[in-house]
């Protein structure tokens, strides 16, 4: 059992409800509790926002809420993200950069953003790129900011010959950088564990991360 | 020079693929256009809005045909789902699906064997539906309502029998996003409103009778 106090469900469904009625203060609220009550980060990203917004996902699907609504809760999502940076960034740096990126004609960033801050959480430098990555900005970046790992978020598989030629892009120039991938895309076992098992063949520095825990463990090795 | 705005193509609908092969075009096209026609609903309820929606939706799922059957499957299932619960029974999906397959190929008779994957999807669609109420009841239950409600909308009754089949499916919202406009009373005359209810609880028997026998 962990000695840190985790997200309830009652905490969770206040936060759900605010989120979906666009209260960001009252959001704000309850991040700050949780803060105060020494909830960890991580629990924060993934019990408290990443589920909020998988649930949101899932009512915008049965038309339960409008898609203006899905949108408010992504950017009130986005908004918060940002109330814990003064937490996140307060943790010691070690000279490891992480550039992290969604692929061009992605506009799902939420996800990358938080890769982006889990680095931060684990000590490095995290820069995320947001949505819609051109091709020779992300390959400007890299050499401007030698990351030691570029990491590259697909949500939808129809944006793969996208990803394919980013990742022919960055092979080319950057041969030995280590890449990640990760996305909604390559979830589960039928397609999109085939993308990503062709594409880890054919990139050998491609590094597959289901879930943030499993990205943890690496940054914890790395 | 600017490229000339696809036929297919949605803004609303976002970035998605779309056939390029003018072939295919014309055959989602006309087959949008087939299922429109079988089911004025369609154009009543939604308009043109739904109609290029329809149109795009179509040109995606074309564009599938080139992936494995089990990625079709899943996004039928997903956008068939999505709709369902916005007053779209999938019904119309498997419909659809049937006439994008005739004639897409038709017109690409090269591709048959991948656009038999659209058939093969509408298969599932129409094996799950039937698993709730078999084909000869959802055909006397839209008959009945045809002929109680009187003729205003071409197969409306098959839209309530195969919402109740969504329903049991897990999709919650699937009659109540279709009554919500198909029984209006400001829309439709009370004795339509009346066969609307008296449809969905025979097809709600049947489907009871069904779980009783089959939990």
């Amino acid at each position: 059992m962990s000695d840190f106090p985790v997200i309830d469900e009652g905490c969770y469904r206040r936060y759900l409800t605010a989120l979906l009625a666009g209260d960001r203060r009252l959001c704000g609220e309850i991040l700050q509790e949780q803060l105060e009550l020494a909830v960890p980060l991580k629990a924060i990203y993934l019990d408290l926002m990443q589920r909020a917004m998988y649930e949101v996902g899932t009512l915008w699907e049965s038309n339960q809420i409008s898609v203006a609504n899905e949108h408010l809760a992504s950017a009130t999502t986005e908004t918060l993200l940002a109330q814990l940076y003064p937490k996140l960034f307060s943790q010691n740096h070690k000279d490891r950069r992480a550039v992290i990126a969604c692929v061009p004609r992605e506009y799902h960033q939420i996800g990358p953003r938080m890769v982006a801050d889990f680095f931060e959480l684990h000590g490095w430098h995290g820069f995320s790129l947001g949505a819609n990555t051109p091709i020779d900005g992300l390959i400007s970046i890299i050499r401007e900011r030698d990351p030691d790992v570029v990491g590259l978020s697909m949500s939808l598989l129809f944006n793969r010959p996208q990803l394919e030629a980013m990742l022919e892009a960055i092979s080319r120039e950057f041969p030995t950088l280590t890449l990640l991938l990760g996305g909604q895309a390559f979830r589960g076992d039928g397609v999109g564990r085939q993308a990503r098992e062709e594409l880890m063949q054919r990139h050998p520095q491609l590094l597959y991360f289901a879930t943030l825990n499993e990205l943890e463990s690496y940054l914890t090795l790395a | 020079m600017p490229k000339p705005a696809h036929s297919l193509h949605n803004p609303e609908a976002g970035n998605h693929p779309l056939p390029e092969d003018p072939r295919e075009i014309k055959a989602v096209l006309r087959a949008t256009k087939r299922c429109y026609r079988r089911h004025p609903y369609f154009a009543r309820r939604y308009e043109q809005r739904g109609a290029a929606f329809a149109r795009s939706d179509a040109g995606y799922l074309a564009t599938l045909t080139t992936h494995p059957q089990s990625h079709v499957d899943d996004q039928v299932a997903w956008l068939a789902g999505v709709l369902a619960c916005r007053g779209m029974p999938r019904w119309l999906m498997e419909e659809h699906l049937e006439l994008l397959f005739e004639e897409l190929s038709q017109a690409v008779p090269a591709r048959a064997d991948d656009f038999q994957k659209l058939r093969s999807a509408a298969a599932v669609l129409r094996a799950e539906r039937q698993a709730w109420i078999r084909q000869a009841d959802f055909e006397i239950l839209s008959a009945n309502f045809a002929s109680t409600a009187g003729p205003s909308l071409k197969n409306a009754g098959g839209l309530l029998v195969a919402a109740v089949c969504d329903e049991c499916c897990g999709l919650p919202h699937s009659v109540s996003s279709l009554t919500l406009w198909l029984s209006n009373p400001e829309r439709f005359p009370v004795k339509w409103c009346s066969a609307v209810s008296e449809t969905l609880a025979q097809a709600r028997a049947l489907v009871a009778t069904k779980k009783r026998t089959h939990p």
